[in-house]
């Protein structure tokens, strides 16, 4: 008895020793993933890609009206 | 103390995100330099009062105009828009739906109104990646006039957000636009009608199926540096939360679902039995720290 109790201990840990090592990888994909994102941005910034965006939001968008 | 805080941020942001006053004076939209950023929810740059651009809208004239500026050498892809949407998901996932977005607490007021409420099918929120991807992406990059340009597909045929914030008031602001006035603008009005109806019975209809900067931001809730914490040991599963979440989610179905925009109010207010919790991924103090053996 004492002996089985002692194997499901040893499951348990073995479990969330797994679950913690999938938590850590996840968790560094994340940030990972929020630095390249971040890098996305900057790109946009240095492609210059803001002007458009300014260009269009200054006018008057008939689409977005519905009469163009 | 936290849905109040919401609501105070909620009406604060709508308010500095369309905070131009002098169109009253000028009849003109605002067009300084603050429109080269984009607002975090949606709230369309058309609306004279709005000192910020659409995510959508930006990408959407990017995208309709690849193919000219790809030939002059010019690598306008979206990386600016993008980039700053997909910066703010990877950190908080879709809570600038909750907290941020001016469309989506005008659907939180409305839905206050006393009636009764239902509840739409699940598999009409996959309608929102429907519009973002063929809406946003695909059509206005592939579908081009005789210029190579292509066409704002969901402002121009679907976005009731800019018949509200710009349609309608430009329409009383300069009278020579009340004669272009045709079957589009009747066609977006009943949208913007059929919504406005909807968001009395049932709650957040356009977040939950149409709304692509929503479907943007879902995609990132799974992975999302801010994450919600379900205790299945501590749930007794009263669904107490699902009554209470706006946008109708069961929280023990699974934490982050696509349609969770993080307000926090089966957190807050709902849970009373410590089941939930918000964690910042890879923070030193969590659940699934190991025991010492």
């Amino acid at each position: 008895m004492k002996q089985l109790l002692l194997k499901i201990k040893i499951c348990l840990e073995f479990n969330v020793f797994k679950n913690y090592n999938s938590y850590m990888n996840s968790a560094r994909i994340s940030y990972l993933l929020f630095i390249l994102f971040v890098l996305i941005f900057l790109t946009g910034i240095n492609l210059g890609e803001y002007v458009p965006v300014l260009e269009k939001a200054i006018k008057i968008c008939l689409s977005c009206v519905g009469i163009g | 103390m936290i849905q109040h805080l919401r609501r105070l941020i909620q009406s604060g942001f709508t308010f500095i995100n369309n905070s131009y006053f002098g169109f009253i004076f000028t009849k003109k939209i605002y067009q300084g330099y603050t429109k080269s950023f984009c607002a975090p929810g949606l709230n369309c740059y058309s609306c004279p009062a709005s000192i910020l651009a659409c995510p959508m809208g930006s990408l959407q004239v990017i995208m309709g105009g690849l193919k000219n500026s790809l030939s002059i050498g010019k690598y306008y892809l979206g990386f600016y828009v993008i980039g700053f949407i997909g910066t703010l998901g990877m950190i908080v996932g879709r809570f600038p739906c909750g907290w941020l977005c001016p469309f989506g607490f005008l659907q939180e007021l409305i839905h206050k109104i006393p009636s009764k409420k239902f509840d739409i099918p699940s598999k009409l929120q996959y309608g929102k990646y429907i519009f973002l991807f063929g809406f946003v992406f695909i059509l206005p990059a592939t579908v081009l006039d005789e210029f190579g340009y292509g066409i704002t597909w969901f402002c121009k045929y679907v976005c009731p957000a800019g018949t509200l914030e710009a349609g309608i008031p430009l329409m009383f602001l300069d009278t020579s636009l009340r004669r272009l006035i045709g079957i589009l603008f009747y066609h977006k009005l009943t949208i913007l009608f059929i919504l406005l109806i909807a968001m009395v019975f049932i709650r957040r209809p356009f977040c939950r199926t149409i709304c692509p900067l929503g479907g943007f931001y879902s995609l990132f809730n799974k992975i999302s540096i801010l994450r919600m914490v379900h205790h299945k040991d501590k749930c007794v599963r009263c669904f107490q939360c699902y009554r209470d979440c706006p946008m109708h989610l069961k929280f023990p179905d699974g934490a982050n679902q696509l349609n969770c925009i993080r307000c926090f109010k089966c957190y807050s207010d709902s849970c009373k039995f410590g089941a939930i919790s918000i964690e910042l991924v890879g923070a030193k103090e969590n659940r699934f720290k190991p025991k010492e053996i």
